[in-house]
């Protein structure tokens, strides 16, 4: 028998959540970035995840309360689901207008941002942090010239829109350097 | 090389450990802790977020963990150059979580001299964009690994309820522990020569121990 991954366990924990939301009569609107968004693109990655990113929605207290519990019901990380991407100020300039929807729930009105957006994101996440897993997904994600020439242009946004233009200046040959390397790597 | 069996054995154990990446498992079977950690030095490599748990794993377990056996396991394995250089990355790790720091220096000293620190190399498949100074250190060519986010890639609960990990954290010596786990899943019929080589302990320390075992019981 296959054994189950990780994706398969989460979107169980995800129906788990809906079924509770069912219960109270709710129905909340999530938007998912991240690993997941990958995945519900329709993406085969036989690599695991860990959580589920989302943005665009402001958890309650009964949120959170079902998200806890389904954790433990599913010898889950607490924050199996969690809005840390959030803090992603400014988000992509198309992120909105590209959004798919997955009708799989009932209470849940499930976005999830496209693959170029992924790409964006990816691009952009590798170049801040420098973890060697966001490299492993753009091996993945096999991106065009073009998204990667997006997702730069997404580094410049986010360095000039937190620093100024006197620190994108200072920035521009690295950025241009992370191209480079993106371009030799990925293409 | 390691065939498609180990590697499934080895990510079903890691399942059993409570790791967060590889796929869930209920099998039981025996498996060397410290054949485990070896093991690890040649597997986790497939991918960053295995490595990932990997080290985590290591660093947790750092205290009840036996140099003298990982040091007997790398030579039985004849583990590669290449190799050497991650142990010495994973040992690094777990000098930084222990007190007795003395006894792992000379696994260093091992490691070290069967890798060849002048040449780097890749840690994983491709080249990366910057190189994070900690595996550098072991001519190991990788970006960061996110080490501090623990539970994200082990649940400890999990990890501290696993018997051999449990017991030996309740400060059961580590030859009582291993015959302890071994004996529950293998039954205690057989020969104490295969035990003894299955939990990489000599014949004498596992022959008094099972006569002591037997006295208390």
């Amino acid at each position: 028998m296959k054994s189950k991954n990780s994706f398969d366990i989460l979107l169980k924990a995800l129906s788990d959540l809906n079924s509770q939301l069912e219960t109270d009569a709710t129905f909340i609107d999530l938007t998912i970035v991240g690993s997941m968004a990958i995945y519900l693109n329709g993406l085969d990655i036989a690599r695991m995840t860990e959580d589920i990113d989302y943005i665009n929605f402001s958890a309650s207290d009964d949120f959170n309360d079902a998200v806890k519990k389904i954790a433990k019901d599913n010898e889950l990380p607490i924050d199996w689901i969690n809005s840390r991407a959030s803090e992603i100020d400014p988000l992509p300039i198309e992120l909105k207008s590209r959004l798919k929807i997955n009708k799989r729930f009932s209470n849940i009105k499930l976005h999830f941002i496209d693959m170029e957006t992924v790409i964006i994101m990816k691009v952009y996440s590798y170049y801040i942090r420098n973890l060697e897993k966001d490299l492993t997904d753009l091996i993945v994600l096999t991106p065009s010239e073009e998204q990667i020439s997006k997702g730069i242009s997404y580094i410049k946004t986010q360095v000039k829109h937190h620093h100024g233009d006197g620190q994108l200046n200072k920035d521009l040959s690295d950025i241009k350097s992370y191209e480079e390397f993106l371009i030799n790597e990925l293409l | 090389m390691n065939s498609s069996s180990d590697i499934t054995n080895w990510q079903s154990y890691f399942s059993k450990l409570g790791s967060r990446v590889v796929p869930r498992s209920n099998i039981e079977h025996w498996m060397d802790l410290e054949h485990f950690i070896v093991l690890g030095c040649r597997i986790a490599r497939e991918d960053a977020r295995l490595f990932t748990s990997f080290i985590i794993l290591c660093n947790k377990t750092a205290p009840i963990l036996s140099p003298f056996k990982i040091k007997k396991i790398a030579q039985i394995l004849l583990l590669s150059e290449g190799e050497y250089k991650i142990l010495g990355y994973v040992i690094t790790n777990i000098q930084k979580n222990v007190r007795n720091k003395k006894q792992w220096s000379s696994l260093i000293k091992l490691c070290q001299k069967n890798a060849n620190l002048s040449k780097e190399i890749k840690l994983f498949k491709t080249p990366t964009f910057k190189h994070d100074q900690t595996l550098r250190e072991w001519s190991l060519l990788a970006s960061k690994l996110e080490l501090s986010e623990v539970e994200k890639y082990i649940n400890l609960k999990k990890l501290y309820a696993f018997p051999i990990i449990n017991m030996r954290f309740s400060g059961v010596r580590v030859v009582y522990s291993d015959i302890n786990y071994y004996q529950k899943l293998n039954g205690n019929t057989g020969s104490i020569n295969q035990m003894a080589k299955d939990i990489f302990q000599d014949y004498n320390s596992v022959y008094q121990a099972c006569e002591r075992i037997l006295l208390a019981t």
